[in-house]
């Protein structure tokens, strides 16, 4: 889509073409695969005029900040690990602090693949609030966590009704006007149950896009421990309305 | 004196020591010191002394004294847990919140440490 035209929204209001998007990157422990998924990312998004990188190192140990600048990332550091919603909320204010009309989360590990970024963008520009990626629930992903997304997905849908067969996937896009509706405080992998509740309750409709399911580390992301907190937190949150 | 009498009284001595030790550190205040202090120095006393206490036990309808002090102590367990649970967690999100803004304030100084836009700007 051309620069320069306005689109009209669901409401019938006027607005300009997108023109910037910030890719949101959290990272920990990143160091040997990060430079490889930001050299992936497309150089020309149809719609988009500008396009930046954020890496947030999330208190990683390793090398993970010099890999991410050198790949010509803005990257901001965490002192310490905080966890992955904690990093992904400072990279989606800095995104906004620096203009970014369109946010993007992707995962530094090369789990969202990047040339599906043009997929997950273009619903927005067609009008969409918020879009995001949903896997299939097949190999690749070791059985424990088909079971668990499976088990969590359901949980969100029966106590809020929220319509996605992948709660945890993060790989997602939104305009940043809709950010104090999605802001989580969740600082765990909680976050993207909450940010779906949170969209869920002020109105913000996601359209879904599938994706390939990439699984390269076996014991990262939401494991048993992580899935049994997000359920109580399901909990708490029902309760808590 | 019983070994269990014995061992109750070495305990609580050498807590009452580490805590003076904790106050002679600076990890907590006079008041804390002056709190711990008495909680093992009673239960020295109730260890060596239990006779003081008998009277006690007859209007709470408490069989042996021992099961009072065993209750109290659950009691007193269950309050220091909650205090820390507390506490942490306001710890953790003062930490979250001080490691966040310091992470968004390098952003404001400079852009970002390596703050060139990537990929390229579509033109």
């Amino acid at each position: 889509m051309p620069a320069g035209l306005l689109l009209v929204k669901p409401d019938g209001t006027l607005v300009g073409v997108p023109t910037s998007l910030a890719i949101v990157v959290p990272a920990y422990r990143e160091a040997t695969r990060i430079a490889g998924v930001l050299s992936a990312i497309p150089n020309r998004i149809a719609g988009i005029d500008a396009c930046r990188v954020i890496v947030v190192d999330d208190g990683s140990p390793d090398n993970t900040s010099a890999a991410a600048r050198t790949a010509g990332a803005t990257v901001l550091r965490h002192r310490v690990n905080l966890g992955v919603g904690a990093a992904l909320r400072t990279g989606t204010e800095a995104a906004i602090r620096l203009g970014a009309d369109i946010v993007v989360h992707m995962d530094a590990d090369g789990q969202h693949p990047p040339e599906d970024l043009e997929r997950l963008v273009q619903p927005l520009l067609a009008g969409a609030d918020a879009v995001t990626a949903i896997r299939s629930f097949r190999r690749p992903m070791p059985w424990l966590l088909i079971l668990g997304n499976r088990l969590l997905s359901l949980a969100t849908q029966a106590l809020f009704a929220v319509d996605n067969p992948d709660t945890q996937c993060a790989y997602r896009a939104f305009w940043a006007r809709c950010w104090p509706s999605l802001a989580w405080r969740s600082s765990d992998y909680a976050f993207a149950s909450e940010m779906l509740v949170q969209a869920k309750r002020h109105g913000i409709h996601w359209q879904v896009v599938p994706i390939r399911t990439i699984y390269l580390d076996r014991f990262k992301g939401t494991g048993v421990e992580e899935g049994v907190r997000i359920f109580r937190k399901l909990i708490v949150w029902r309760l808590g309305n | 004196m019983s070994i269990l009498q014995l061992a109750v009284c070495a305990f609580a001595l050498a807590m009452a020591y580490l805590s003076y030790l904790g106050f002679r550190r600076r990890q907590f205040r006079l008041g804390g010191l002056v709190l711990w202090e008495i909680i093992w120095i009673g239960l020295v006393v109730v260890s060596l002394a239990p006779q003081l206490f008998r009277s006690l036990t007859q209007p709470l309808h408490v069989a042996r004294l021992m099961d009072l002090v065993v209750v109290l102590g659950m009691l007193a367990l269950g309050a220091i847990t909650y205090r820390n649970y507390a506490v942490v967690q306001q710890l953790r999100r003062q930490l979250e919140e001080t490691v966040r803004e310091e992470a968004l304030s390098g952003l404001a100084v400079s852009g970002g440490q390596g703050s060139a836009p990537h990929p390229e700007p579509n033109t």
